[in-house]
């Protein structure tokens, strides 16, 4: 016999003396409570197989209890599997500031705690209003509450590890530097032109010069995602969109171009975070 | 003195194109440059300019060899 074999097992690596059966295998790893579904190198294996499937040297098994968060723990592991180590440590570390939760903000917020960003800064002063439900990432449920509490609850639901500061608020030229003090990047995420200029506007200032914003603007209606773009606006400002599409009477605020936009957003967050830019 | 004059299509500058050099006379403002182009004084306020990637205001001057990006932010969000 060998060095034995390496599987990975809910993610991390395990070293075991030899092949073993998924049952026995189950025995060891398992013994407090066996797992709802078991999954091998892909596959769901029904528990009545557990007993003539080889776990042999490189197989990954993945054990599921149904509806079961993953401890803080595990989720960390997944999560640094699926993003590489050396990407995750930066997204951990990162605290990044969302101003406005409509169709951009509530996108790009839950893009980026499904990535694993330490801490979010989550502001909107506004409500789910039925008209919102075309673009933004709330259901019917939803409507009536505060877009800050709505989305909270909603991240909570997928990764409830990340640290959630919420404000609802109208952010003005005043507070936005108290509010977003402790974060690394902010993303604008307005609808208004006047609020959009605000931001870029207090991001030259002093007290912002060491901190990122990643702004938006020309998301509206159906034309090629492909004209939407990011591009660097000054030192610490960068913009997505195509420049030219506001929303307006026959040029509709809609899902697609939206979420593209709010991915460029997300996107270019984590590679500020990572050094890559 | 030359610049390199960027611009979204909406503000239908008309005589030269967006990403192009421009002859812009020594001394001038930005804000008077978009009066050359014909952009009223309340149109105006709704301008960014970026040069050479800083936020600078209307009043601006330009230098040779700048890069005027006229950022005007549109809504939707």
């Amino acid at each position: 016999m060998g060095d034995g074999i390496k599987i990975r097992l809910n993610e991390k690596t395990i070293r075991l003396d030899s092949p073993v059966c998924l049952r026995s295998l189950l025995e060891v790893e398992c013994a407090e409570k066996i797992p709802d579904v078991v999954v091998v190198n892909g596959f769901p294996v029904a528990s009545a197989d557990w007993g003539g499937v080889l776990i042999r040297d490189g197989d990954v098994v993945v054990l599921i209890s149904r509806g079961e968060m993953p401890s803080d723990n595990e989720f960390v592991s997944m999560l640094t599997a699926r993003n590489s180590p050396a990407l995750q440590g930066f997204f951990s570390d990162g605290t990044v500031g969302v101003a406005g939760l409509g169709g951009l903000g509530s996108h790009v917020a839950t893009a980026l705690a499904r990535t694993g960003i330490g801490a979010l800064v989550l502001v909107d002063f506004d409500v789910v209003e039925p008209s919102n439900l075309n673009r933004q990432c709330y259901d019917a449920a939803d409507i009536g509450r505060y877009k800050v509490d709505a989305l909270a609850e909603r991240i909570s639901r997928f990764n409830p590890f990340v640290q959630l500061n919420l404000h609802r608020l109208k952010l003005d030229e005043t507070t936005v530097f108290p509010v977003f003090s402790d974060c690394d990047v902010v993303v604008e995420a307005f609808d208004s032109v006047e609020a959009k200029a605000m931001m870029v506007k207090s991001f030259s200032h002093p007290s912002f010069r060491s901190k990122f914003l990643v702004t938006a603007s020309g998301l509206a209606g159906i034309g090629s995602p492909n004209e939407i773009r990011t591009r660097q606006l000054t030192r610490n400002v960068f913009l997505c969109g195509d420049l030219e599409s506001a929303a307006g009477p026959g040029e509709g605020l809609m899902a697609p171009r939206v979420m593209v936009a709010a991915g460029h957003q997300a996107t270019v967050v984590l590679r500020l975070l990572a050094g890559r830019i | 003195m030359r610049i390199v004059l960027e611009f979204p299509g909406f503000l239908q500058i008309t005589g030269v194109d967006s990403g192009g050099t421009s002859e812009v006379a020594e001394g001038k403002t930005v804000s008077q440059l978009l009066d050359d182009f014909g952009i009223a004084y309340d149109h105006q306020r709704y301008i960014i300019p970026i040069v050479n990637r800083e936020e600078k205001r209307l009043d601006y001057v330009l230098q040779d060899g700048d890069h005027l990006f006229l950022y005007v932010p549109v809504g939707g969000g």
